[in-house]
C-alpha cells in the first residue's frame, strides 16, 4: 500500500487547517453558504436531508487495518456506530456535525486519510479494479498509476472548478472490473506496439440522467505520457464544457456535441501545443510509487491445499462460500476473498464499528493487515492463504460476515436512497431488504447463479441501475414511490446500458416482479450455466416482458 | 378555478448539527408541531423571506407544503417531507435526531 | 473595486475603459494604460496613444482566440462570472503556455481560497467586486495564497508554494 512521506502529509494537515478556517468563515458570515457550498464539497462534507454526510477517500478502494479501526473509532465517537461503503470505493458517514468534521478530518489524517475531492466539481476518487495487483487475470497493476493521478489530481490549481464532478477509473485486466467504458476518462493498461507499457484512454462514459459507452480517443498512450494527456483533456474540457445547464455539464456531452473526432482534434491539438511536458519526472515518481507496490512476503506453497479441500468436502457451508466468494490469485496457494456487506434484509454496504473491527482483527491475521472496498459495496481481501481460507470463514461466519453470495441475487447495489438523500425521488434500501429476503434460500440463489442487481434511488444512477444484469430505479408517480425495471446492463468490458423493460411497480410489487423475472429466466436459460446476463443477450429482454407483466 | 393554496411550513437543515429544523413563531424547533403554519402566499413569502436573513442558523430553507389547520399539527404532503421528520426508514442504528435548541426568531 | 495581487492590495494603475465608452473611436485614446473591451481591441490599436493597451475578454473565447491576442496587449483581463466557473483558470494557462507574458488580471468574485490556484495558473492579479471585499478582506487572501507548503502539480511554477513535490522527491533522491 502507498504510504505518505512528509509531503503528502503535510498538505493533508495543510487541508485541515484550512477546512477548519473555511468552517470558522461561514460561522462568521465571511462565506455566504453559497461560497461555502463548493468549499465544504472539496472535503466531501453534503448536507442531506436529516444531516450533514461526510465521505471519505478510499483511494482506488485500499484499506489497512489500522486505517479500518480509526474508522470505526470515528463512527464511533462521531457518528451513530456505522459508516457506508460506496459504489465508488468509498466510505461515507451519515451523522456528522459541521463543528466536528474538522476534527474528523484529523482523525483521518492521523492514519493517512482524508475527505479531499470526494465531492465538487473536480477531479474525484480514482477507482479500480478490487482485485488490482493479485488477479490472475491481469496485465498490469493499475494501482501505482492510480495513485499518481491522485496526486496529480489533488488541489491542481487549473481543474478544482470545472463544468461538474468528474470520475476516474483503471484497470489492469482486459476483464473489466472498474467499470473504464461508464466514467468521464477510462483507462486500461495495455502493452504498446514494442511491447511497451501504456493505456489505451476512453472519454466520456457515464451514467445518470443521460447514460452513455465512453469512447476510445486514444488506441495506446506510452506510460510518461499520461499526465500531460490528462492535463489536455482536462483543458479542453474546462474551457468547452458547459456551464449553462447542470444536466449537461459532463464531458460525455461535451464528447457528444462536439462528435467524438472533433474532440479527439481538440485533446490532440491542446497535447501537441503545450510546452514540454515533464514525462520523465511523472516516469520517475511512477517508479517511486511502484516500490510501495512490491509484491507481498508470499510463502511458497503448492497451489492445492489440502487443508481447504478437506474443509470443501467437509463443510457444505465453507464449500458454498469457496465457491462463490473466491477469486483466482496470481500467486499458487493464495486467493483472494469477498466478504460480502449484503446481510439479508439489511443495508446494502452498511458495516457496523464492530464488524469494522472485526474485518481490521481478520485482515491483520489472514491478509497482510490490508483489504479494498469494491464497487459492489464489499470488502475484498486480496491475500489469504488458501490453507487458511477455512479459519477466516469460520470467523466471518461468526460475525455473520460469511454470507456466500458473492455476485448473487442477494449481492445487491443500492444507493442510500430518500432515506438519506436529498436528491432522491424514492426510497432503495427498503426494495433491497425486500427482494434480498425473498431470495434469502441459499440453494435457489446459487441455482440462480450470477445476477447482479443495482437499485438507484433517483435518475441520477448513483446506484448504477443502468449497469446492473437488472436494474431498477426508483421515481415518485403523483406522490407514491414508483419502480422502473431495466433488464441485461453490463458494467465490464462488454459494456451495455440495461433497456427499460415496461411500466414501473409499486413498492410492494418490485420483489414480486423480480421473481417473476427470475422463473422466466430459470424457465428458458440454455442450461445451468447459462447465465442471466447471458440469457438477456441471447433472447432479449423483450422475452422477460410478457412474464413480468402477465399476471399483473 | 384557480389552484387552492397548499398551506405551508419553512424547513431547513441546521447550520451546526445539520439536523431538520423547522420555522416557528418562536424561533427555529426540531419539532413540526411548533412550525409556523401560512395560510397564504403572501404569509409563506414572508416567513420564507425570514429564514433565509438567518444563514448563521438556517442552511436552505424552502416551503413544504402540509395539510392541516389551526389548531392541528402540519403534515407533510409529499413522503420525502414526511421521512424528514421520522428520519431514516431503515438502520436499527438511526435514531430520531435529538431536538434541536429553540432560536430566537 | 480592489485589486489584489500577491495578497495586497495595490493601486490601479490601469484605466477600464466600459463596453459602450464611444471615446474609443477619438483620433487619440486617452493617455495612460487603458483596458479596452475585446470588440474595440482592432480600433483602439489603430489609434494614437500614450500609454499600455490592455484588453477585457469573454470567458468563452477559445484557444485561438486567446492565441491571437499575443503581441497585441500588455495585459488582459478574464473574468469569472461567478467563482465557481473555472475556466478562466484554464484561459490563463492557456495564455502562459503559447508565450504571453504580460499582465493577467483575474476579475471577478474570486474567493480567497482561490488565490494559490489564481497565481498558479499566471495570473498576476485579482480584481474583486467592492461588495466581496468587504466580506472577504484582502488579508484572507494573503492568508490562503500560502495555506499550502507545496504543490503536486508540475508546470505551475508560478504558485506561491515554490515547492514542487515531484520535483523535490526526484531530487532527493539523486
Amino acid at each position: 500500500m502507498y504510504r505518505y512521506d512528509e509531503f503528502d502529509e503535510s498538505m493533508v494537515r495543510a487541508r485541515v487547517a484550512e477546512f477548519r478556517g473555511q468552517v470558522q468563515r461561514r460561522v462568521d458570515g465571511s462565506l455566504t453558504e453559497d461560497e461555502f457550498k463548493p468549499l465544504r464539497l472539496m472535503n466531501g462534507l453534503y448536507l442531506q436531508l436529516h444531516a450533514y454526510m461526510l465521505r471519505v477517500a478510499i483511494p482506488y478502494g485500499a484499506l489497512s487495518s489500522d486505517q479500518m479501526r480509526q474508522l470505526a473509532m470515528i463512527a464511533e465517537r462521531y457518528d451513530r456506530g456505522y459508516g457506508h461503503l460506496t459504489t465508488r470505493q468509498n466510505i461515507q458517514y451519515n451523522w456528522p456535525k459541521l463543528p466536528e468534521v474538522p476534527d474528523i478530518l484529523d482523525d483521518l489524517a492521523d492514519v493517512q486519510m482524508h475527505a479531499i475531492q470526494t465531492s465538487g466539481n473536480c477531479i474525484r476518487n480514482v477507482t479500480s479494479d478490487p482485485f488490482a495487483g493479485v488477479a490472475a487475470d491481469e496485465l498490469e497493476d493499475p494501482r501505482p498509476t492510480a495513485e499518481l493521478i491522485r496526486q496529480w489530481s489533488t488541489f491542481h490549481p487549473e481543474f478544482s472548478f470545472l463544468p461538474r464532478k468528474f470520475k476516474i477509473a483503471i484497470t489492469g485486466s482486459p476483464n473489466d472490473r472498474a467499470a473504464v467504458y461508464f466514467h468521464d476518462i477510462g483507462l486500461r493498461m495495455v502493452a504498446g506496439p514494442d511491447d511497451d507499457a501504456g493505456y489505451e484512454v476512453i472519454v466520456g462514459g457515464g451514467q445518470g440522467r443521460t447514460p452513455m459507452i465512453g469512447k476510445v480517443v486514444r488506441d495506446f498512450l506510452p506510460r510518461e505520457e499520461l499526465l500531460g494527456y490528462l492535463e489536455a483533456i482536462m483543458r479542453v474540457y474546462n474551457l468547452y464544457g458547459r456551464r449553462d445547464n447542470k444536466y449537461k455539464a459532463r464531458i460525455k456531452i461535451l464528447v457528444h456535441e462536439l462528435g467524438l473526432e472533433a474532440f479527439k482534434d481538440e485533446v490532440e491539438a491542446e497535447y501537441s501545443r503545450k510546452p514540454d511536458a515533464d514525462n520523465a519526472l511523472a516516469e520517475a515518481e511512477l517508479q517511486r510509487i511502484e516500490t510501495y507496490f512490491a509484491p507481498k512476503d508470499y510463502e511458497t506453497r503448492p497451489d492445492r491445499s489440502e487443508i481447504f479441500e478437506v474443509a470443501r468436502h467437509n463443510d457444505p457451508a465453507f464449500a458454498a462460500w469457496a465457491d462463490q466468494n473466491l477469486f483466482s490469485h496470481k500467486v499458487e496457494g493464495y486467493a483472494a476473498a469477498t466478504i460480502t456487506i449484503k446481510r439479508v434484509g439489511g443495508e446494502p454496504g452498511d458495516v457496523t464499528a464492530d464488524d469494522m473491527r472485526t474485518l481490521a482483527d481478520l485482515a491483520d491475521r489472514f491478509s497482510f493487515g490490508e483489504m479494498r472496498v469494491s464497487h459492489e459495496q464489499n470488502i475484498v481481501f486480496s491475500d489469504v492463504r488458501k490453507d487458511d481460507l477455512y479459519d477466516l470463514w469460520k470467523a466471518l461466519a461468526k460475525a455473520e460476515l460469511g454470507d456466500a453470495n458473492k455476485g448473487l441475487i442477494t449481492d445487491i447495489i443500492a444507493c442510500p436512497g430518500l432515506d438519506y438523500c436529498a436528491l432522491a425521488t424514492a426510497r432503495s434500501i427498503p426494495i433491497a431488504q425486500k427482494i434480498s429476503t425473498a431470495f434469502a434460500d441459499p440453494i435457489r440463489q446459487r441455482d440462480i447463479g450470477p445476477l447482479s442487481i443495482k437499485i438507484s434511488g433517483c435518475i441520477n444512477a448513483c446506484g448504477h441501475h443502468h449497469v446492473g444484469h437488472i436494474g431498477i430505479l426508483g421515481l415518485d408517480k403523483a406522490g407514491e414511490e414508483f419502480y422502473q425495471i431495466t433488464l441485461g446492463g453490463d458494467a465490464t468490458e462488454t459494456a451495455a446500458l440495461g433497456e427499460r423493460a415496461g411500466p414501473g411497480f409499486s413498492s410492494d410489487e418490485v420483489a414480486g416482479a423480480i421473481e417473476r423475472v427470475v422463473d422466466h429466466y430459470l424457465d428458458v436459460r440454455d442450461g445451468e450455466d447459462e447465465t442471466f446476463l447471458e440469457t438477456c443477450r441471447r433472447l432479449g429482454p423483450d422475452a422477460f416482458k410478457e412474464a413480468l407483466y402477465a399476471a399483473h | 378555478m384557480a389552484k387552492a393554496f397548499s398551506p405551508k411550513i419553512v424547513s431547513a437543515n441546521d447550520l451546526m448539527s445539520g439536523y431538520t429544523i423547522y420555522l416557528g413563531d418562536a424561533g427555529w424547533t426540531s419539532d413540526i408541531a411548533d412550525a409556523e403554519i401560512a395560510h397564504d402566499q403572501a404569509t409563506a413569502d414572508t416567513l420564507l423571506a425570514a429564514a433565509e436573513r438567518q444563514p448563521e442558523i438556517a442552511v436552505g430553507p424552502y416551503l413544504v407544503d402540509v395539510t392541516g389547520h389551526l389548531g392541528s399539527d402540519p403534515a407533510p404532503t409529499k413522503y420525502r417531507e414526511v421521512i424528514r421528520v421520522s428520519g431514516p426508514t431503515v438502520g436499527a442504528l438511526n435514531k430520531l435526531p435529538e431536538a434541536a435548541e429553540q432560536r430566537a426568531a | 473595486m480592489p485589486l489584489i495581487r500577491k495578497g495586497v492590495t495595490v493601486e490601479d494603475e490601469w484605466t477600464t475603459l466600459a463596453s459602450d465608452d464611444d471615446t474609443i473611436f477619438d483620433e487619440e485614446l486617452p493617455a495612460g494604460d487603458l483596458i479596452v473591451p475585446h470588440r474595440r481591441l482592432a480600433s483602439a490599436r489603430q489609434r494614437k496613444h500614450d500609454g499600455k493597451l490592455g484588453v477585457a475578454i469573454d470567458n468563452d473565447l477559445d484557444i485561438g482566440a486567446l492565441e491571437a491576442l499575443l503581441g497585441t496587449v500588455d495585459l488582459i483581463s478574464v473574468p469569472f462570472p461567478a467563482f465557481g466557473d473555472g475556466r478562466g483558470f484554464s484561459i490563463a494557462k492557456s495564455l502562459r503556455n503559447t508565450g504571453f507574458t504580460g499582465v493577467l488580471r483575474a476579475h471577478g468574485p474570486l474567493i480567497a481560497d482561490q488565490a494559490a490556484f489564481a497565481e498558479a495558473c499566471g495570473f498576476d492579479e485579482i480584481e474583486i467586486p467592492d461588495d466581496h471585499a468587504e466580506r472577504q478582506p484582502v488579508d484572507q487572501y494573503a492568508t490562503a495564497r500560502t495555506a499550502f507548503p507545496a504543490r503536486y502539480q508540475e508546470a505551475y511554477d508560478a504558485a506561491p508554494q515554490t515547492v514542487s513535490i515531484l520535483s523535490a522527491r526526484h531530487t532527493a533522491r539523486h
